[in-house]
């Protein structure tokens, strides 16, 4: 038997595909099985180009002229633009929080709802590479895919105000004055600024960076439920969630869960917002909205960022090791 | 080398329900094993149990390695199917080819889509459009093309017509097995393989009755088929299992001399299916 075992086949020894490469499908499945990760964010550009292609200026419930107090110069020019810029991604982050959520929730649920769990373990993939590949999704994939669709966005939104410009200057001047129409032009202007779009993808890389930073404990939390309910993934999720909160109302009278909860959901879109607070400033190219320096150093300072990483690292190990673990009763 | 699979002692209780009793067994490479138990005798748990997939207690080796701790690295040298009409159903069939191999260095994606051009199944349609025998094949066509030391097939023809069987079992014996592979199938539809196996272990209430080489039956097991007025001195005998059927009489006897029985009639060798209905009968008394 040895002898003819010998002269078998290469079946012997362990041959291994590389990891990456592993890696690599395991990413590609995801996106095979999540097509909700391009239709979110395409809705929600879809939205805000049909509000620019078709919008058009009404006094309407809006009878006050502003117009008179309007100061047109280039540097408020250029904070309108690159605020406008920038406002346009908030949709496309909020749309990220609730997939993103959703897609962790789901994840390594479905798989195990359908029973299919067992094809997937059936190959040489780990538990620990599976997982990954959820997380890589989640906070990279994801993350990356709004900046696109928010860039894309946003260059599309001012090719049609560049077209539309005369319309709506003259549409503002008739309700607001020449003053506005003038302002609309200077908008319009300051969106053709290189600068301008540096400074933008700029704040947006580093929006989605904090985004996935700030969001890793919900992402790990979500994997962590989805690869230990029995049933339910979202209901057991929020429950826990809002047991938590309720708990500690009640025996602290505090609502520091909660706040927490609020600050890792939304701290990358308020920190979207602190990025165009600050004033435009003049440099070497002209005038471009600045981003707060202090504030984002103090966003990636904060221990309350850096504990959450630690707790998301934690459920995603206990998602590692529920999926791993966890007998399957089928 | 030549032990592919060890078990010494392998226990598993869901609750009060034992599920694997102190059970042992190998299994040497090369062979076809297979695992014959009614439904919820322990069959699916004894497979969840090598494959890493459920905790156990006991000894287990599954080509040298632990398979509860190390499942990972036994994943690259078995290939297993524990529901054949399971898969993704949101997947494409020309997906999961692509994916399976991507991730599985022993695939052959090649001889994958040649056992599918047999088929009907149509290489871009997803998974839950096909039906339930497709479905099947396509997860089969998927194991025979893994070069694996060791197929474990859980019910593999489940749902399948006799012809869809027939031609799974052929393929699987003239195109994938060698002697470097060792199958382990497990099922309750006895005849159809019968021919195929070289080792057969039942399994009943979570405890081994009967692990012997199909070469040993003969040797050990006798069936004996007579007439009413022989049946009182075979009965002596102690038969393991008797049955009447149209005036003639059955009885199995385990390790009895033949020359003993040969006097009161016709002696042949059982079949797996009447060995498995004795055993199973006898363990219940």
């Amino acid at each position: 038997m040895n002898a003819v075992l010998e002269s078998g086949k290469a079946v012997a020894g362990s041959v291994q595909a590389p990891r990456l490469q592993v890696f690599k499908w395991l990413v590609r499945r995801e996106l095979w099985e999540h097509r909700g990760i391009w239709i979110a964010p395409a809705i929600c550009a879809a939205i805000i180009l049909f509000s620019a292609a078709v919008g058009h200026v009404s006094l309407d419930g809006n009878p006050e002229p502003r117009g008179p107090g309007l100061v047109v110069n280039a540097p408020a020019a250029a904070q309108w633009a690159g605020t406008a810029l920038l406002g346009m991604a908030v949709p496309f982050y909020i749309t990220l929080l609730f997939t993103q959520f959703f897609y962790a929730l789901n994840s390594l649920f479905d798989d195990r709802k359908d029973r299919s769990v067992l094809f997937w373990k059936s190959l040489p993939a780990s538990d620990l590479e599976t997982v990954l590949s959820k997380v890589f999704v989640a906070s990279v994939v994801l993350p990356v895919v709004a900046l696109l669709f928010t860039v894309v966005t946003q260059a599309v939104f001012a090719l049609l105000a560049a077209v539309r410009v005369g319309e709506i200057a003259t549409q503002l001047g008739t309700a607001f004055g020449p003053n506005a129409a003038a302002a609309a032009r200077a908008f319009v202007g300051a969106l053709a600024s290189p600068q301008l779009w540096l400074a933008d993808v700029l704040t947006l890389l580093w929006v989605a960076v904090g985004f996935a930073l700030w969001t890793l404990p919900l992402v790990g939390y979500g994997l962590l439920v989805s690869a230990a309910t029995a049933r339910a993934p979202f209901v057991f999720a929020a429950l826990l969630l809002g047991g938590v909160g309720l708990a500690e109302s009640l025996l602290f009278h505090s609502d520091w869960f909660v706040g927490q909860l609020f600050q890792h959901a939304l701290g990358a879109i308020v920190g979207l917002s602190h990025a165009t607070a600050g004033p435009a400033a003049m440099n070497a190219h002209g005038y471009v909205p600045s981003v707060s320096g202090e504030r984002l150093l103090a966003a990636v300072t904060s221990p309350d960022l850096w504990g959450g990483v630690v707790l998301g690292v934690l459920f995603i190990g206990g998602a590692v090791w529920a999926r791993r673990y966890r007998d399957e009763n089928t | 080398m030549g032990t592919l699979i060890e078990a010494t002692g392998l226990s598993k209780s869901y609750g009060s329900a034992r599920a694997l009793d102190d059970v042992s067994f190998s299994v040497e490479a090369g062979r076809i094993d297979k695992q014959i138990g009614p439904n919820g005798a322990g069959k699916t748990t004894a497979l969840k149990a090598l494959l890493g997939l459920t905790h156990y207690d006991g000894y287990l080796r599954v080509a040298g390695l632990d398979p509860y701790r190390q499942r990972d690295a036994l994943m690259q040298d078995v290939c297993f199917i524990a529901d054949v009409a399971v898969l993704p159903r949101w997947i494409r069939v020309h997906q999961v080819v692509a994916f399976v191999e991507g991730v599985h260095p022993r695939f052959r994606a090649e001889r994958c889509r040649e056992f599918l051009a047999r088929t009907n199944i149509p290489p871009k349609a997803q998974v839950k459009t096909l039906s339930k025998g497709m479905v099947t094949q396509l997860h089969l066509a998927i194991a025979m093309a893994i070069d694996a030391k060791l197929l474990v097939l859980d019910e593999p023809t489940l749902g399948l017509d006799i012809l869809a069987r027939k031609s799974f079992y052929d393929a699987l014996i003239n195109d994938y097995f060698d002697e470097s592979r060792t199958l382990l199938i497990t099922t309750h539809q006895v005849e159809e393989v019968e021919h195929l196996l070289t080792d057969l272990l039942f399994i009943n209430r979570g405890k081994l009755v009967l692990d012997t080489p199909m070469d040993r039956i003969g040797e050990r097991f006798v069936q004996l088929i007579t007439t009413a007025d022989h049946a009182a001195p075979a009965r002596a005998l102690g038969p393991i299992h008797e049955q009447q059927a149209l005036g003639r009489f059955a009885f199995i006897f385990d390790g009895k001399d033949a020359a003993a029985l040969a006097p009161l009639g016709e002696l042949r060798t059982p079949g797996v299916a009447d060995l498995f209905v004795a055993t199973l009968q006898g363990g219940q008394q």
